[in-house]
């Protein structure tokens, strides 16, 4: 099938590079410059776009994982903390549940979080940093999914050790709602 | 600051400063045009000069001089100096320190467009694990690769640049920043991490205290390497947000493309707060 919005992003880019770039003055640097940028980034969310709803499918599992962990952990929590997760998995377990949706139970959610850890700390460090714990193992599976997102920006100073993002992605498919769609 | 330096590192000369924004729309400084490049003609970088590949012929020139350049720089006599602006953190203090967290905590809190649970972490151990100042040095902020010209043919360093974050504290602030995982690259053989782009992370401390007669302490290398990454995750993913979506630059398109570099400084931050809980 046509794949009409990959098509678009091409046009734009090659609009950009075939027509505007030779009468762009060589001397202006600065034009120069943001003309190459802007047209990769075309190129960049040509690829990316269609991963950008798995991707905070993805990003609200990890959250909603992280909030189980420390409400197992710390049942005392606070009630906020234990809305924030019951509203987001409401959300998650939609199937088509709209992006901005899902969007909206993860700043819900990361500012409880962000709530209880700092909450955490207030009371005594032990537990600030048992709660540290719990937050970095489930920060490094974001940040590791956006080295994969960002890798074909090419600024990874390890590219071997990255997934690509549809491998990551297919392999965390289990805890989605959503098809995965082949890079 | 730059003028104070003159003399002592290669610095532009300050032409004009309007410091209370009279005639540019924000405090702004204008300095003398200086020879000389960046990166290498045929070196790519990210923006703003990030993870150069200065190549091995120029590198060991360029180390050699980066180092030497930045043990004048910490070991200036402030005393000797007009820095009537800048705050002076106490020894045997916390100070200094906390003034840096402060700073970026402010930043993230006015810029950023999201929460991010890491970051709250990172800012409560910092707070609670903050060193005290053992010598009050001359911090550049920013000092790496990107942010001093260099004259390609002889690989003399002409000027040093981007004296925006300089402070008077901690010289491991500057320290911990130049061995920034997005700003250096491995080593040809894949063997080495090379900080800056210019020299493994150990022998880059060894010829600091060599060149400076100045110890590099483990325990506050930790905490401002912590401390730095909370803040260039401030300034990628809080200040370059903020700026490019109120239009605030003629560079808004390249800020966007700092949530890069940021991720890749998460994922150094999230190793290194792994290492102290």
């Amino acid at each position: 099938m046509a794949d009409k919005i990959a098509n678009a992003f091409d046009a734009a880019a090659r609009s950009l590079r075939t027509i505007v770039a030779p009468v762009v003055d060589e001397n202006d640097s600065l034009a120069s410059e943001q003309l190459r940028v802007v047209a990769g980034m075309l190129d960049f969310y040509r690829d990316r776009i269609a991963y950008e709803y798995p991707r905070k499918a993805y990003e609200l599992s990890v959250y909603c994982t992280l909030a189980d962990r420390l409400l197992r952990e710390f049942p005392d929590a606070a009630a906020g903390l234990a809305d924030a997760l019951r509203t987001a998995r409401a959300v998650a377990d939609q199937p088509l549940a709209e992006y901005a949706a899902l969007d909206h139970a993860v700043s819900e959610l990361t500012r409880e979080i962000g709530t209880f850890t700092h909450a955490a700390w207030d009371h005594d460090a032990g537990t600030g940093a048992a709660v540290g714990r719990l937050v970095l193992g489930e920060s490094r599976r974001l940040t590791d999914l956006r080295r994969s997102w960002f890798l074909p920006q090419g600024g990874d100073p390890a590219p071997d050790s990255v997934v690509p993002l549809a491998s990551l992605l297919a392999l965390e498919s289990e805890h989605l709602t959503v098809s995965i769609p082949q890079e | 600051m730059i003028t104070a330096l003159s003399g002592t590192v290669p610095v532009p000369t300050v032409r004009w400063v309007d410091d209370d924004a009279m005639w540019f729309p924000e405090p702004a400084l204008v300095y003398s045009w200086e020879p000389g490049v960046t990166k290498p003609a045929r070196a790519q970088s990210k923006i703003a000069g990030i993870g150069i590949n200065f190549g091995p012929g120029l590198r060991e020139n360029l180390a050699g001089q980066f180092v030497d350049h930045l043990a004048r720089i910490h070991t200036f006599d402030i005393e000797k100096a007009q820095l009537d602006s800048y705050q002076i953190p106490r020894t045997g203090s916390v100070e200094s320190a906390l003034w840096q967290l402060n700073r970026a905590r402010r930043v993230w809190e006015e810029d950023r467009g999201e929460d991010l649970p890491l970051l709250d972490l990172a800012a409560e151990w910092l707070e609670h694990n903050l060193p005290i100042l053992d010598r009050v040095s001359l911090v550049h902020g920013d000092y790496r690769g990107g942010n001093f010209l260099f004259d390609e043919d002889t690989g003399r360093i002409t000027t040093i640049l981007d004296w925006e974050r300089s402070h008077l504290g901690d010289r491991h602030r500057d320290l911990a920043w130049a061995t920034l995982y997005p700003f250096g690259h491995l080593s040809e053989d894949g063997n080495q991490f090379l900080a800056t782009g210019l020299l493994p992370v150990a022998e880059f401390f060894d010829r600091y205290e060599q060149a400076s007669g100045l110890t590099v302490d483990p325990d506050r290398l930790r905490f401002y390497r912590i401390l730095n990454g909370y803040q260039a995750i401030v300034t990628a993913y809080g200040s370059a947000y903020r700026v490019s979506k109120l239009g605030k630059s003629h560079q808004d398109v390249l800020l966007t493309g700092l949530e890069s570099t940021g991720n890749l400084i998460a994922h150094q931050l999230v190793k290194d707060l792994e290492e102290v809980l």
